[in-house]
């Protein structure tokens, strides 16, 4: 298992001198009206278009008010945010302590690694609706399902970053009379963390999608099934604000964690020349 | 009594002998260099004694007690200074600390005289790759002094530094040892280096690897490492090393990194 | 060691079906006795036809357009940064939560399952292909403009085989999640193909059925990912394991 990104790496180019100030309020400049260009179209397509099911985003934010109002959409918020969070935490934590055990344990890694490599190409979405069948609609049936998507990309990266630290530090920590436990505390976790947040950023975006996935399969609760209510009865402003807070979601997250990747090991950069 | 006897040690690593029937003994506050060219397995012995290799036959008592895992009461200092990566000076120093279950502040205000000591005041919150290969080595150096063992064990420490910050390397550790003494056991491939920082020397040679000769240095202390390479007996002490080590048949690489600096 | 593990996987699998009355998880066996029943009766062969059409057309398209599209934004600087917000926004989107808007804007039908196989291979398509060609090295290809090469040799000398390994994690990862988009088709978007199959299977609570199709499912994934991670080491030798 090497370790599993989404992307390759795109090297921060050395800028030239002269004109940098300049090229970067350019791309700023780009970026932002590349953000803008999107609703823009969206609305005038909404607009030319003679149909009452293409909506606008300002239809969308007009029924997004009207549903922050009402409640119901914090409450639907509320009640997937807590599946995500408690799914991710506890399919990070069983996903770290796998990963650890397989990156530190050569035993480990013969005997799991090429289960784990080959569940995480299924298509594990394939599974939800028999682990809703055998677990039931309830929180812990969808909390089951979000953990699962997570645990993948943070076992497999976490193993991939153990074992990419140097067998000398083990000595080192031997030489000290280190435990075993304070070991992982000292060097595994902290020497793969840039690789644990790669981990953890994969894990969000798969376990939005297991969230959404649940919820349309159990259809009780969540912003999963406010959109489909929505939708069955064409109301399609109230469908789509759901659908933004998700995109949202996973923007921000994916940000933050994409900033905290690239701040992590400033030693990287120098170790490995 | 913090002393080290080594007993009829053996060690080999599959069919390959490092050496056989070892003999040694270092003394309460002792300072001993271990010389001898590479491969006559000074870093096996030291890491035997450390108690992070096995023996093959032998014994090795430290402070009266059989060898047989890393010990409290000792601390190794690495060839290649072996700092995390991911810790500030301060943090890297105050490792050991940590692990005898200091909490985070209390590990680095205990940590503080060391890195004072090895004159890194005001570089604690840098990390290991903003450092010079001599800064690093000093980290190293007070990450073992912190956890205030009573036997030192250094490999090779400052044979990664430029012949310079060797030399003011060398004036350090004289002034620390001096004002602290330990039990040190101080593996080198430099004849000058073991002259200036013993109480003595011991000789090694290879193939298989053994001791061939335990050599006392005669200076007082506190030593001033310019005076003494001044002195005549310096130089008498020199060349009867020098003698030793040559009776191997050397191949060039080796006679040259021998000669030291 | 590995083979010992799988025995005694196996052996877990078998004590625990047998404990719990085979309602929840059957024996191994059972579950391919009744895929070898399922292919038999032509029932498999019925189901796994419309996904795979729409997987042939939906990833077929998300390739065609995401490499050159990708080529395209990661050549020319400005459409790039254009570019970058929006497709990082539905990149990080999960897009399941599209299907019900696309079921009534489209229809309950193939083409609907098309857009959403395609929709799921061509961000990363894209996105991978476009750093690719970024991280090509920009001395190479002002060397080759030093000697006067045309922009298309610099394309092809320099910049295409450059982004090759880029682009075949691309389609790695881009065909990984077609299958799911199509699993997702299945459930969602109409009452066809082996997604389908799962549900019908689910429903009745027959999880020995359905973990049939899931297997199958499993074993193209797997094959998906070995396959292509060959390919790339093929096709490019100088990079060396990754
Ligand atoms: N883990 C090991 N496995 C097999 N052989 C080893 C191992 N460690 C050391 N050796 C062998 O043991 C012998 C002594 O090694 P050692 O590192 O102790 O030498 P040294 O005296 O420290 O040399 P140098 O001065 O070059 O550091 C060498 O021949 C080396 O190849
Ligand atoms: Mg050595």
């Amino acid at each position: 298992m090497t370790r599993v990104t989404d992307r390759i790496r795109t090297p921060s180019r050395v800028s030239r001198p002269g004109g940098r100030r300049g090229r970067a309020n350019q791309q700023q400049l780009l970026w932002w009206s590349g953000l803008l260009i999107v609703p823009v179209i969206w609305q005038l397509y909404s607009m030319v278009a003679d149909s009452t099911l293409i909506v606008g985003p300002i239809e969308v934010a007009e029924a997004a008010v009207e549903m922050a109002v009402d409640g119901e959409l914090l409450q639907a918020a509320g009640q997937s945010g807590l599946v995500f969070l408690t799914g991710i935490a506890a399919g990070t934590a069983v996903g770290l302590a796998i990963g650890i055990l397989v990156g530190r344990f050569r035993t480990m890694d013969v005997m799991l690694d090429p289960y784990i490599s080959a569940l995480f190409a299924t298509p594990l979405v394939a599974v939800v609706p028999i682990l809703i069948v055998a677990l039931g609609f309830g929180f812990g049936a969808k909390v089951v399902i979000v953990a699962m998507f997570a645990f993948f990309p943070v076992a497999i990266n976490t193993a991939a970053g153990v074992r990419g630290i140097p067998r000398e530090f083990d000595e080192l920590a031997r030489s000290f009379c280190s435990s075993e436990l304070q070991a992982w505390r000292d060097i595994l976790v902290p020497g793969a963390l840039p690789y644990i947040v790669t981990g953890l950023r994969l894990a969000v975006g798969r376990s939005l999608i297991a969230v959404v996935v649940a919820e349309f399969s159990t259809a009780v609760t969540g912003l999963g099934f406010l959109i489909l209510r929505y939708s069955r009865r064409f109301d399609m402003a109230e469908s789509l604000v759901p659908v933004v807070l998700l995109m949202l979601t996973g923007f921000v997250f994916y940000t933050l964690l994409k900033r905290v990747e690239a701040r992590l090991a400033p030693w990287i950069l120098r170790t490995s020349e | 009594m913090a002393n080290v006897d080594i007993k009829d040690l053996s060690k080999h690593f599959g069919s390959l002998g490092v050496f056989d029937d070892i003999n040694l003994h270092v003394d309460d506050n002792e300072f001993v260099s271990i010389l001898g060219p590479s491969g006559c397995g000074k870093t096996t012995l030291l890491r035997i004694v450390a108690g992070i290799e096995d023996t093959t036959a032998g014994s090795v008592i430290v402070a009266g007690e059989e060898s047989r895992k890393p010990r409290p009461d000792t601390a190794l200092v690495f060839q290649n200074f072996r700092l995390l990566p991911w810790r500030t000076v301060e943090d890297n120093v105050a490792y050991g600390l940590r692990l005898r279950g200091r909490s985070k502040a209390e590990a680095r205000s205990l940590a503080q005289p060391y890195v004072m000591m090895v004159g890194l005041a005001g570089r604690e919150k840098k990390y290991p790759y903003q450092l010079s290969g001599g800064m690093q080595q000093r980290v190293g150096l007070a990450r073992a002094l912190a956890v205030q063992p009573d036997i030192l064990l250094m490999d090779e420490p400052f044979g990664a530094l430029d012949a310079q910050t060797r030399e003011l390397m060398q004036d350090e550790l004289l002034r620390i040892w001096s004002a602290d003494r330990k039990t040190v056991m101080f593996v080198t491939h430099s004849i000058d280096e073991a002259i200036v920082l013993s109480d003595r020397v011991v000789v090694m040679q290879s193939d298989p690897g053994r001791i061939v000769e335990h050599i006392p240095v005669p200076f007082d202390r506190p030593r001033d490492a310019a005076a003494m390479r001044a002195d005549p007996r310096f130089t008498t002490l020199r060349a009867e090393m020098w003698a030793l080590l040559r009776q191997e048949p050397l191949s060039s690489d080796m006679t040259h990194r021998a000669t030291g600096e | 060691m590995r083979f010992g593990f799988a025995a005694f996987v196996l052996a877990l699998w078998y004590f625990i079906a047998l404990t719990l009355g085979g309602l929840f998880l059957a024996p191994p066996h059972v579950i391919v006795s009744r895929l070898g029943q399922s292919i038999a009766s032509g029932e498999f062969m019925q189901y796994l036809g419309p996904t795979a059409f729409i997987l042939a057309v939906g990833a077929g398209l998300g390739v065609a357009v995401g490499v050159p599209f990708g080529l395209l934004i990661g050549r020319i600087r400005p459409l790039y940064w254009v570019t970058e917000a929006p497709i990082n926004i539905f990149y990080t989107t999960p897009l399941v939560a599209l299907i019900p808007f696309l079921l009534v804007i489209v229809g309950f039908n193939y083409q609907s399952k098309i857009v959403i196989v395609f929709l799921f291979t061509v961000l990363p398509v894209v996105i991978n292909t476009a750093s690719g060609v970024r991280t090509v090295d920009h001395d190479l290809v002002e060397l080759s403009r030093s000697f006067c090469a045309k922009e298309w040799t610099v394309w092809r000398d320099v910049i295409v085989p450059g982004s090759l390994p880029a682009i075949m994690t691309g389609l790695r990862i881009g065909l990984i999640h077609a299958l799911v988009g199509a699993v997702l088709a299945d459930f969602y978007a109409g009452a066809s193909g082996f997604g389908y199959l799962i549900i019908l299977y689910s429903n009745r609570f027959d999880i020995t059925g359905a973990l049939g199709p899931v297997f199958v499912l499993a074993a193209a994934g797997a094959a998906v990912a070995a396959l292509l991670k060959t390919a790339q080491r093929r096709l490019s030798p100088w990079q060396g394991e990754q």
